[in-house]
């Protein structure tokens, strides 16, 4: 019997294609849509954590508990002790991780015209790139030079543009020393850095630690290590990973803070939270809208078929019968809408993983926080939200078609016969 | 010649001798140790309180600030600022520490580290250089460079150098006023002997047997065209202040 019923319905499904294909339609668009944004907002979150992990915060950064109190204002004491020999042996703690000393600090950027806020940052010219990428990021100009006659700086394009500086100028920058006296003095902008994240794009200042000593003093501690570990296939593992390390180090090394790209991305991380919860509202509405399509749909089947329900039921077909085979034809449509919605989508997040989407060309000047914006927006497979789309689709036509499938079902044979 | 007659001429010739020698040191130009202790004789106050008007020019643009201020030592300082703009934003140094409460965020912020550079309010004076009112003699050893006529007033010019830690700028030259023993024009540099700032002092008012300036321009050097004024009105030199002034607590009265 179900096989006759399949066989109606589908020829149901056929006949009545108009409406049958408006609400798959429907479907496609909003399941379609909903695998297409989970990938965009997955992708944005993969790249937020990644341009965090890249070039600021690392997989995790070790630093003194005392400075990890103070660390919003970048002091210039509670260093690390013995820094080198944490970074390595870190590095044998964690296979496959590589460690590097950074000192952060506040100073102005001045081209003697205008006086800019900005983020200085001590690096080790020799291990920075084995856990930061700020050197694929070259805009213009090149790297420290080996040798350099006088003291090199690498600078945000942003704030390259907001001075009006270029690869070759000089810079001067100012800064509080490790006594708290002011010491100053010009750099030369040896390249420009197009960095994704946009804080660092837009104040960020990088120099070796022997011009910082140079200019901050020569007992310039180091204040953080930069820890980078193995790359897992998904920001979940990569999360996990992270906080697991800060865990071990911080159980072995008394006094010190391991604080993990969980915990530095925690502000961002718990605005996605708050985000995806949005987006699932949007995506029940999209799909609430589809239901009633098909709602609709199978509502406007069963009346302008109430004369063949009556013949149908003359024949023998029981109300569960009737019932049935308007479900079926729900779920029809449900596996063609969902399908379709499963190929659509699936050719958009193709698209956006291979191509990016370009919001750079039009939201490039904007400051979108820690979100980098300006190398394109690259969505992010999903397995998972694709085949619960799929399943949600289907699901949610069944469900839809069961209103007017039961009242298909409540007609009596005489009523449906006599119906004009 | 008998004992006593010995005596005396010892005496006058030793008296003779000692008026002789104060009247070679009067003659001398003050040394750099004195000039630089009235300076801050005529600086330095117990309490202190003065209505302020604080215009930044900054390029073609120029907006004014308006505050009272309340200040007792070198420790305690309260700021409230009356412009419309800014009007119930308060600030709070007690010794090291300085507060800032934003009444329409009714939050309150601490400012420390390197953010103590940034300018108050956008102009050119740093929570810094406001918190900084350690008399110069005991930051600096003073050497005078020399003697300069500024703005019609002879001026000695000293030359001040520390290396203490805590010293903002560790190098100074000012140029202060023969007569009146005020810092007529101020240079603060950076310890690479960079000029970071300049400040002018354009007025000065006679309070209490002292020369206390009145009327200060700061001009950040590595900005083109910046300067702030600030101008002291109402000054009342060691008034009475109520303790509870200095408390996070006056930020919400």
């Amino acid at each position: 019997m179900t096989k006759t019923l399949i066989s109606i319905a589908l020829r149901n499904v056929v006949r009545h294609w108009k409406r049958s294909l408006i609400s798959a339609i429907v479907l496609t668009v909003g399941i379609g849509m909903f695998i297409f944004f989970d990938s965009v907002l997955a992708g944005m979150d993969r790249m937020t954590i990644d341009s965090m992990v890249q070039f600021n915060d690392a997989s995790l950064k070790v630093m003194t508990k005392e400075y990890y109190d103070n660390k919003r204002t970048m002091p210039l004491t509670h260093g690390l002790s013995q820094a080198v020999e944490l970074a390595t042996e870190i590095e044998l703690v964690f296979p496959g991780s590589s460690a590097t000393p950074r000192t952060p600090f506040m100073a102005f950027a001045s081209n003697r015209i205008d006086s800019l806020p900005a983020l200085g940052y001590a690096i080790d010219l020799v291990t920075d790139s084995s856990v930061f990428t700020l050197r694929d990021q070259l805009d213009s100009g090149s790297w420290f030079s080996e040798n350099p006659e006088g003291g090199e700086v690498l600078i945000g394009k942003l704030l390259a543009r907001d001075l009006g500086l270029t690869q070759g100028d000089w810079l001067f920058i100012s800064a509080r020393m490790t006594d708290d006296s002011l010491n100053a003095d010009e750099y030369i902008i040896t390249g420009i850095l197009d960095i994704p994240d946009m804080s660092l794009n837009e104040s960020g200042i990088f120099m070796s630690f022997t011009e910082a000593k140079k200019l901050l003093g020569e007992d310039l501690p180091v204040t953080t290590i930069g820890v980078s570990l193995p790359r897992p296939a998904n920001l979940s593992k990569e999360l996990s990973d992270s906080i697991e390390a800060s865990a071990i180090i911080e159980k072995e090394y008394k006094n010190i803070k391991a604080v993990s790209i969980a915990e530095a991305a925690n502000d961002y991380l718990a605005m996605r939270d708050m985000k995806s919860k949005y987006s699932m509202l949007i995506i029940f509405i999209v799909l609430l809208i589809a239901g009633v399509g098909i709602v609709n749909t199978i509502l406007m089947s069963v009346y302008s078929r109430i004369k063949e329900i009556g013949v149908l039921r003359a024949y023998g077909m029981t109300p569960t019968h009737i019932r049935r085979l308007f479900s079926i034809e729900g779920l029809l449509i449900g596996l063609i809408g969902s399908s379709a919605a499963l190929v659509l989508g699936s050719l958009l997040v193709w698209w956006s993983v291979r191509w990016g989407i370009p919001i750079g060309d039009y939201f490039g000047s904007l400051d979108m926080g820690v979100i980098p914006i300006g190398d394109g927006l690259r969505g992010e497979w999903h397995p998972g939200i694709m085949a619960f789309g799929f399943l949600f689709g289907v699901a949610a036509s069944w469900i839809s078609a069961r209103i007017p499938a039961a009242k298909a079902g409540k007609l009596e044979v005489t009523e449906a016969l006599r119906f004009v | 010649m008998k004992i006593a007659q010995r005596t005396t001429v010892a005496l006058a010739t030793a008296l003779l001798y000692i008026g002789f020698g104060t009247m070679s040191v009067s003659a001398q130009a003050p040394s750099a140790e004195d000039i630089l202790s009235r300076v801050d004789a005529n600086q330095v106050y117990s309490t202190i309180y003065y209505e302020g008007r604080m215009e930044i020019v900054s390029g073609a643009r120029s907006k004014v600030k308006t505050m009272k201020a309340w200040a007792e030592g070198e420790d305690k300082a309260f700021i409230e600022f009356t412009n419309p703009e800014d009007r119930g934003t308060k600030m709070l140094k007690l010794e090291d520490n300085l507060w800032m409460y934003f009444p329409s965020e009714q939050d309150t912020v601490k400012i420390s580290g390197a953010m103590l550079r940034q300018g108050i309010m956008g102009s050119d004076f740093s929570y810094q250089d406001a918190m900084n009112s350690e008399e110069l003699s005991t930051l600096y050893a003073a050497s005078v460079a020399g003697s300069e006529t500024l703005e019609g007033r002879d001026c000695h010019v000293l030359e001040l150098k520390s290396d203490k830690s805590g010293v903002h700028y560790p190098r100074r030259r000012l140029w202060v006023d023969k007569e009146h023993f005020t810092i007529l024009r101020g240079e603060l540099y950076a310890k690479s002997g960079t000029l970071l700032k300049v400040l002018k002092v354009l007025g000065t008012v006679s309070l209490q047997g002292r020369r206390f300036p009145s009327v200060i321009e700061y001009s950040d050097q590595l900005k083109k065209n910046s300067r702030t004024v600030l101008t002291m009105d109402s000054i009342v030199i060691n008034p009475s202040i109520d303790p509870g002034r200095f408390s996070l607590q006056a930020f919400t009265r």
